[in-house]
């Protein structure tokens, strides 16, 4: 053989090994290329909070939220008007010993009290805290408060509790003026709350009033303090379902789900398995998360919270949220793991990079084939 | 079916040191990708900041059925915006260990905490004690904290809570520590709706009652008692109820009543 055919030979053997020796160093360093991942992620949390994103004012809760029973912290006036208004003798509180078996007063504790008009309660002490009950303890339903908008940039805590009667409290960061319609009756506990104009014949931080509202004012009108306030809502058993928008897609800037435990740990408070799928690969098989696993998303675009119901029997909050992640990370014990997709996983989960690849293959050997042949017919 | 934990739990000891550097690795890897953490500046996050240990963390998972969150004189200067220094004064009745937290009692989606403080000099038995701290690495860049919004644990002998413990009631002041107390708030929150009755007593005479009360999970509560005419000693404030789930709550609060600080 002589020098020029070898020369030739090399050269063609070269041709034929540098799409692997380009291609294979480019795969291989695929692998490792993250990229920002579209993600959608499925948990039964029991705390989520969210900042809004987007730029119009939306809701979470649904348009009239039902409730048997409501925690106000962090307001500033609780205003009402009442027909008539009575406060309790806190000396004569028959306590409980069990749970089925509420503490109580007897009809001698009740003393009536000359309302104003409206009746006002200044919640000026930090730790003020206002409880709204049913007077008969067989209702299941004391009222529900109107439409809750929350403005773009507002940061929303939600937390679940289980129990016998589960709960879901509301951390609004922004300043809120919420009316709650009633019925013709209502139970509240003022813990270091004051009524403002009212001689009040006990003394105490923590007294029970009941008030009978007229009929053509059946409100109590809630204004926060400048940082919000806290909701702690009791929906009405079969009623749980109602609490939240449905459908929901709400736009979201972050969402955070962490927690940190007594070791110091960071933890996501899940309730039950949560799964991470990446929607534009439906071939990329999806993340299950157990219990004891934490997961953060960061750099989030895009986002939204598809859906959120309240799982009352769980006491988790089980929410959807949709979005292009620049950081997905998931911790079971001490390893860390990046959640993200790889440069690989685009190309080869893509139905339109395959199709490429597919035809360029087709595309080369047909080439080669073509060549071949053509110098084959030329000898 | 929500259940409480009955007791504290411990923290491993034995655990190498591998496994708590893999760990804190994790939680660095992690935390990294935490927005609501990441939308302040890493300078304001939990850190070793010489005589303490300050920052923000995420909320912290409470693994006690009642926990105790701040113990405090009640007397408060009105607190318009943050000055230079922050201060904590207590008293501490005897030779004994004391350790500071001062955190947030309502949960936010971050918490302010501050504690590992390293006095200047040795906390002094019979005497009051003081720790000033600057508003400006943290607090001050918190706009939507106040005085108001902080509270404040000196656990005596331990330093992690437990069910009967000893504290120091502090003052957290600005400019003018209180120079006699006219009140304490002790601030404490359950992991479950309870039925709460707190009660204080000097030796075994009942000096307070704070009528029984339904708590609702993670809902801070703050027993206000003032102390008028009551003379100077070790005081025992009792919580007694019920879980709605039937198990029992119990929990004491050890503390020392000094009308005059001055």
């Amino acid at each position: 053989m002589n020098a020029r055919a070898k020369k030739h030979r090399s050269r063609t053997l070269l041709w034929l090994a540098l799409p692997t020796l380009i291609l294979l160093p480019l795969v291989l360093l695929s692998t490792f290329w993250t990229v920002p991942t579209h993600v959608q992620l499925e948990v039964a949390t029991t705390r989520l909070a969210v900042t809004l994103g987007g730029q119009e004012r939306r809701e979470i809760f649904s348009r009239s939220v039902p409730f048997s029973s409501l925690v106000i912290e962090s307001c500033k006036i609780v205003a009402f008007a009442a027909e008539k208004l009575e406060v309790a003798d806190p000396q004569q509180l028959v306590a409980g010993t069990k749970a089925e078996e509420a503490p109580h007063f007897p009809t001698t504790a009740w003393q009536e009290i000359k309302p104003t008009d409206p009746v006002r309660l200044s919640c000026s002490d930090p730790a003020a805290k206002v409880t709204l009950n049913s007077l008969d303890p067989a209702s299941p339903r004391l009222g529900s408060f109107d439409r809750i908008y929350f403005e773009p940039g507002s940061q929303v805590v939600l937390e679940a509790f289980s129990g016998r009667e589960p709960a879901v409290s509301a951390e609004i960061a922004t300043p809120q003026d919420l009316h709650l319609a009633l019925g013709s009756e209502l139970e509240l506990v003022a813990d270091l709350v004051k009524p403002d104009g009212i001689q009040v014949p006990f003394a105490g931080d923590l007294l029970t009033y009941r008030a009978w509202l007229p009929e053509a004012r059946r409100m109590v009108e809630v204004t926060s303090g400048q940082h919000g306030l806290v909701l702690i809502v009791t929906p009405p058993r079969g009623q749980v379902a109602e609490l939240f928008a449905e459908p929901l897609d709400l736009p979201l800037s972050s969402v955070e789900m962490l927690e940190e435990d007594l070791d110091g740990r960071l933890i996501t408070p899940l309730r039950d398995e949560a799964t991470l799928r990446y929607p534009d690969y439906p071939a990329v098989p999806a993340v299950t998360l157990k219990k004891e696993d934490a997961v953060g998303l960061g750099g989030l675009s895009d986002a939204r919270l598809r859906s959120l119901r309240f799982d009352a029997e769980k006491g988790a909050l089980r929410a959807t949220f949709d979005g292009t992640a620049r950081r997905a990370t998931t911790l079971a014990g001490a390893i860390a793991t990046d959640r993200r997709l790889t440069l690989y996983h685009t190309f080869r989960y893509n139905w339109r990079w395959a199709l490429l690849a597919v035809a360029a293959t087709w595309l080369v050997s047909t080439s080669w084939a073509a060549f071949e042949a053509w110098k084959k017919l030329r000898e | 079916m929500f259940l409480p934990m009955r007791t504290a739990p411990k923290r491993n000891c034995r655990r190498s040191a591998s496994w708590r550097l893999g760990q804190t690795l994790a939680t660095v890897l992690l935390l990294a990708t935490l927005p609501l953490l990441a939308q302040y500046d890493p300078a304001l996050q939990y850190q070793n900041r010489g005589n303490r240990w300050e920052g923000l963390k995420p909320k912290p998972v409470s693994g006690y059925d009642i926990e105790l969150l701040s113990a405090l004189v009640s007397d408060r200067e009105a607190s318009p915006t943050w000055p230079t220094m922050l201060r904590l004064k207590f008293y501490l009745p005897a030779a004994e260990s004391a350790f500071v937290t001062v955190r947030q009692p309502r949960p936010k989606t971050v918490y302010y905490w501050l504690d590992k403080v390293v006095p200047p000099t040795p906390w002094r038995p019979q005497a009051f004690n003081e720790f000033a701290w600057p508003t400006e690495p943290v607090l001050r860049n918190l706009t939507s904290v106040t005085l108001d919004d902080l509270g404040a644990v000196v656990r005596l002998r331990q330093e992690g809570p437990s069910k009967s413990e000893t504290v120091a009631p502090a003052a957290l002041y600005l400019t003018k520590p209180p120079t006699a107390v006219s009140g304490y708030r002790f601030t404490f929150k359950t992991n479950g709706t309870a039925y709460v009755t707190c009660k204080i007593y000097r030796g075994d005479k009942e000096v307070y009652k704070r009528p029984q009360s339904q708590e609702k999970a993670g809902s801070p509560f703050t027993v206000s008692w003032e102390p008028q005419g009551q003379p100077e000693g070790e005081y025992r404030l009792s919580l007694s109820g019920y879980f709605d789930n039937d198990d029992q709550l119990a929990k004491e609060v050890v503390f020392y009543h000094r009308a005059s600080w001055k």
